[in-house]
């Protein structure tokens, strides 16, 4: 706690102890149990290494021509960031445009008064059905779950920009959209930072599970298909799968964040 | 009775755009229920009619009714009834509700408590945070097989299954809670002269707490969708699974009713969430965050100071 | 160039608690062009009312505000403000922070470029044009604010308590460079303040704002540049305690409970 604490011992030797007991804490579940139910880290290793290129399993059971895992996690991470960035794009034009307009402001209200807080998984089945079993179902869903979430989260930082900033602005002669462009957006950009990557975070679950009802391909779709062979090696590695990607792209948006803040006093990291 | 009246035609007056959006939309998907073709399944059309919505989809939710007392069952060839609707919704509420509710507040217990307790020492957060990244970053929805596998498609494993996804929220939310107290309010109580864990308990903990908000209605989120969804993919009670059968029968209006449902008590789920919070932080005077901060931590400060010197 | 006028202003706000605020009243005044006014007075009096009232981001509930023969309605470049906070756009380089009003005024680029430069010189910061403003100190960042408001060559420069966040040394040396910069472009300035060594320092005139009304307009004749010794002399000392006294302030002790108390024990 707080800043005077001094270690013996750098930032990333703890970082690697703190995986290495988290491996260990996984380990010593595995044990406790019967392999079947909880493979143990290495063996989890072992069969993503086995399957991730060229799956002889998926080949056995008519899938895939050889091509293992990645092809499918690949379609699940393009639904992803394709979704996520039209839904950022979408979501910040309506959150920033809703500080000016009025009008805008109480006709997304009142709609985000009611899907931005219902489970939107609830919404997923009628886009399936409704859009059919497509690759755009997933995106699209994605896509709407991104635009709500970036749309509260702009609206918010956009009025968290200091007054002073604008009212400045206006006493240069500047019209409103030339504020909403070079003072709102850019000031809005390190609170939307966060929001941005808990969306990010969610919509790789959103996508999984749109993928599990209704998609033919995706990592979701593949973890349908082991549950009901009971494969759990293969249910593990793909949720372990989507969670190193998606810390990778996390990351990859931090160093963006980094540098679109760039002009930011060092503050609070989150 | 007038008074709320009142009250709605103030509401109406000062915001026209949002009763007209909503008249538009109800309107429009009236309109469409009349225009677009019938699909090929007798009693779920794809767009279907507000009144067949409320009246006949409504009904036909009774047929989640299977017990033999309060309304006759359709499953053994009983008719619709309004009455079978309503127990049903209230049996598969309950259903969702009891998981939703014991696996939030026990996520959300735990997690504060863990992020509380590994916040006090640096190098135990150092530590915890790679792997509790690592789980935060897990897609749960997409593991709802996985973990109804491991911890079974009932009621204790759901709730379990919540708890842990809950768990997760809170506790990265915590350790950065505690993080982002300011340095110098721990640093005015040290110097006031309390010690290590009195500034832990009585600067550093309340001084997390209004940051708390967003994780607590982060996780409030989270909790629905991992109830719903798990319902939905392998229980056979709760309003996520009558949902499923809905939507296997391409019962539109069935599903639209069950949505409904579901909105409201997410809405209310989330009003709650904030009436308690707000209750938990009311001898805080409502003001910004940093503010807030300030004069929790200053009051704690002098508290611990004072303590310190007695003690 | 203009004068200013303000004709019989009055301000009302009505405070969130139902309680309603009269910030100004029936305010008439009229200030001629080039004058360097200070407007002095407690806080929560008015003055920084007044000042946003001639920006035209408090709109007066009655009367009018003359910029020339123009009616103030809305803010513009013509009356350009520096702000007590820090209003440096940080996610803008000096260059274009300076290049702002002129942006926003239709300047093409090359144009905005040449007068920028040159006002960025005048204040001294070439070398940091192409800085970020959390790499300058606080006294820098009020000079590209000055740079700023110099660029768009407003008629008035309002300025509410710039200086205010400032070390005293900084401060001085912000003195010199605004009367230099006032000097040589011979603007309209109003100055708000409630110090009031800085009001003698740069005022050629002082308003004193108390409860939404000007209790007195003092000329200040003073010899510039207005060290140590000018200010030192029985006239700037008599302006000074005429100032103190509308305050509350006399014979060095402010109206108040502990000065009550101490009064009544002795």
């Amino acid at each position: 706690m707080g800043a005077a604490v001094r270690t013996r011992f750098p930032g990333l030797a703890l970082s690697l102890a703190g995986i290495a007991v988290g491996l260990g804490i996984w380990k010593l579940i595995s044990l406790s149990m019967d392999d079947a139910v909880m493979p143990d880290p290495l063996a989890t290793y072992r069969y993503i290494a086995d399957n991730l290129f060229n799956s002889e399993y998926l080949v056995s059971k008519g899938f895939s021509d050889g091509n293992g895992y990645l092809p499918h996690l690949w379609y699940t991470t393009r639904n992803v960031l394709a979704g996520v960035a039209a839904g950022t794009v979408i979501g910040v034009a309506l959150g920033l445009a809703s500080l000016r307009l009025k009008v805008l402001r109480e006709v997304t209200d009142s709609i985000t008064a009611v899907f931005g807080t219902a489970p939107i998984f609830v919404a997923a089945p009628f886009f399936l059905i409704w859009f059919g079993i497509v690759s755009t179902a997933q995106i699209l869903i994605v896509a709407f779950y991104t635009t709500l979430l970036m749309y509260v989260f702009s609206r918010r930082a956009g009025e968290n920009v200091p007054a002073g900033y604008i009212e400045s602005g206006l006493t240069f002669g500047a019209d409103r959209w030339l504020i909403m462009r070079r003072i709102h957006l850019p000031g809005s950009v390190p609170e939307l930072a966060g929001g941005f990557r808990i969306a990010l975070a969610g919509a790789w679950g959103l996508a999984g599970i749109a993928e599990l009802l209704g998609a033919q391909q995706g990592a979701g779709f593949l973890i349908k298909f082991f549950a009901t062979a009971f494969v759990v090696e293969g249910m593990l590695a793909m949720i372990v799968l989507l969670g190193l990607i998606a810390i990778v792209v996390d990351q990859l948006v931090v160093v963006l964040m980094l540098y679109l803040t760039r002009w930011a006093e060092s503050g609070r990291v989150n | 009775m007038r008074r709320i009246g009142r009250a709605l035609v103030r509401s109406v007056r000062r915001h026209p755009a949002a009763y007209i959006t909503w008249i538009v939309i109800l309107v429009g998907w009236e309109v469409a229920s009349h225009i677009v073709p019938e699909s090929a399944r007798e009693g779920a059309p794809i767009v279907p009619s507000w009144e067949f919505v409320w009246t006949d989809s409504f009904k036909a939710i009774s047929g989640n009714w299977t017990q033999d007392w309060g309304a006759p069952t359709p499953v053994s060839g009983g008719e619709e009834t309004y009455r079978g609707a309503f127990l049903a919704l209230g049996y598969h509420s309950l259903a969702t509700l009891v998981r939703l509710i014991l696996g939030l507040a026990i996520g959300v217990i735990a997690g504060v408590g863990t992020g509380l307790a590994i916040s006090y020492w640096a190098v135990a957060r150092r530590m915890a945070w790679p792997p509790l990244n690592f789980l935060r970053m897990l897609p749960l929805l997409a593991a709802i097989p996985l973990f109804q596998f491991w911890l079974g498609a009932n009621t204790r494993g759901t709730t379990t299954f919540i708890a842990f996804g809950v768990w997760v929220v809170l506790v990265v939310g915590t350790i950065n809670a505690v993080r982002n107290v300011p340095d110098r309010y721990i640093e005015s109580a040290r110097t006031l002269g309390a010690t290590r864990p009195r500034t832990y308990m009585r600067v550093v903990v309340p001084g997390s707490i209004p940051e708390l908000r967003t994780s607590l209605l982060l996780a409030a989120g989270l909790s629905w969708s991992l109830t719903v969804g798990a319902e939905y993919i392998g229980l056979r009670d709760g309003l996520g699974s009558i949902m499923a059968v809905a939507e296997y029968f391409t019962n539109t209006g069935r599903m639209i009713v069950i949505a409904v449902v579901v909105g409201v008590y997410a809405l209310l789920t989330f009003a709650i969430l904030d009436r308690l919070f707000n209750r938990l932080v009311s001898w805080m005077p409502r003001v910004e965050a940093d503010e807030g901060i300030a004069q929790v931590a200053g009051a704690g400060a002098a508290a611990a100071g004072q303590a310190a010197r007695l003690g | 160039m203009p004068n200013v006028t303000f004709e019989s202003i009055s301000c009302d706000f009505r405070h969130r608690s139902g309680h309603l605020v009269h910030a100004l009243r029936d305010v008439s005044l009229e200030v001629p062009e080039g004058q360097m006014v200070c407007v002095v007075g407690r806080s929560g009096h008015g003055k920084t009312t007044l000042l946003r009232v001639l920006a035209g981001l408090q709109s007066p509930s009655a009367g009018q505000v003359m910029v020339g023969d123009r009616r103030v309605s809305k803010p513009g470049s013509d009356r350009a403000m520096v702000f007590q906070q820090d209003t440096v756009f940080p996610w803008m380089h000096v260059q274009d922070n300076v290049e702002f009003g002129l942006a926003a005024n239709g300047v093409g680029r090359a144009e905005r470029r040449k007068i920028a430069d040159r006002w960025i010189k005048a204040v001294g910061l070439e070398e940091f044009a192409d800085s970020w403003p959390r790499e300058l100190s606080g006294g820098m960042r009020k000079r590209v604010a000055l740079a700023a408001v110099l660029a768009v060559d407003a008629d008035v420069w309002l300025m509410d308590e710039p200086f205010g966040s400032l070390d005293y040394f900084t401060r001085r040396t912000l003195h010199d460079f605004l009367l230099e910069l006032w000097s040589t472009t011979n603007k309209t300035v109003f100055f708000v303040t409630h110090d009031i060594e800085e009001a003698l320092i740069l005022a050629d005139r002082v308003l004193l704002v108390h409860e939404g009304r000007i209790v007195d307009d003092l000329h200040v004749p003073l010899t510039r540049p207005r060290d140590e010794d000018v200010r030192a002399t029985p006239e700037a000392v008599e302006l000074t305690k005429r100032i103190l006294r509308h305050l509350g302030v006399e014979g060095g002790r402010p109206a108040g409970p502990i000065n009550d108390r101490a009064e009544a024990v002795s």
